[in-house]
């Protein structure tokens, strides 16, 4: 077990620790198992258990790309939302995710500038304060029962999701998102 | 104290503050680094991109096929 890493200690298994642990208290089952694979992932990662993986991010050309996500958004704009599709494009994703991000660090790495070390803190703070939103929200409408006095985002995304416009807006920001940060280049 | 207008306004004013910051990184890279290389320096740790492609997937199964309100 190699403790040192914790000298250099992400964030993110916190994060991650806590969501499954917070998902096993409102007792959510696919929420927990989601969370708790993932936290479980993240661990093995911590303590090294976990080192191997190819040398570097596999690269494809846009053409693959831009079939998989117009396939996916097609699917997941026409069928069923919740249905067996949907559950199907979704899972689709988590081998792809492994092919994609499952590779070793590099030993070299770009040192942080001033500016990303900024940015990180900023943008970090900005996410811990969406959440304490979204918290205090969750915490209200269990307490008093009244998901119309306390919205959490899921409330208030559902409706317009099940519109043609609403999915259509969330499926393509889902797509382009998850390209962004795990497909391509993005400089 | 109306609870429903301070939440959602709340959401409105942090999605307002992150397209700001987006922007503010975009024009004035030499005080906040845009997203772009953010990502970047940040993709470089494998937790950190397991971390983020599970809230990306998360996302996904929560509003398309998962209870997204119970």
């Amino acid at each position: 077990m190699k403790w040192s890493a914790l000298r250099g200690f992400n964030p993110w298994v916190i994060v991650f620790v806590g969501m499954a642990l917070f998902h096993l208290w409102r007792g959510s089952i696919e929420d927990i198992l989601v969370f708790g694979i993932a936290a479980l992932v993240i661990l093995t990662q911590v303590f090294g258990f976990t080192t191997f993986g190819f040398k570097s991010q596999p690269q494809f050309g846009i053409v693959p790309i831009a079939v998989v996500v117009i396939a996916s958004g097609l699917v997941m704009f026409f069928t069923e939302r919740h249905g067996s599709w949907n559950w199907f494009v979704i899972l689709a994703y988590i081998p792809i995710g492994i092919l994609l991000l499952f590779h070793t660090d590099a030993k070299s790495q770009l040192v942080p500038t001033r500016q990303v070390l900024r940015s990180r803190w900023i943008w970090a703070i900005w996410a811990l304060g969406f959440a304490l939103v979204e918290l205090v929200a969750y915490l209200g409408s269990k307490v008093y029962d009244d998901l119309e006095t306390f919205p959490t985002i899921s409330v208030l995304l559902d409706p317009i999701i099940d519109t043609p416009f609403g999915r259509a807006v969330f499926v393509v920001f889902w797509l382009v998102s998850g390209v962004y940060l795990f497909g391509v280049k993005r400089r | 104290m109306n609870w429903p207008l301070a939440i959602i306004s709340s959401y409105v004013i942090f999605i307002l503050i992150g397209l700001a910051l987006g922007a503010v990184g975009r024009l004035r890279p030499d005080k906040l680094a845009p997203l772009g290389e953010l990502v970047e320096n940040i993709m470089q740790h494998r937790i950190t991109r397991i971390a983020l492609f599970m809230v990306w997937w998360w996302l996904g199964w929560h509003f398309m096929v998962g209870v997204t309100v119970r």
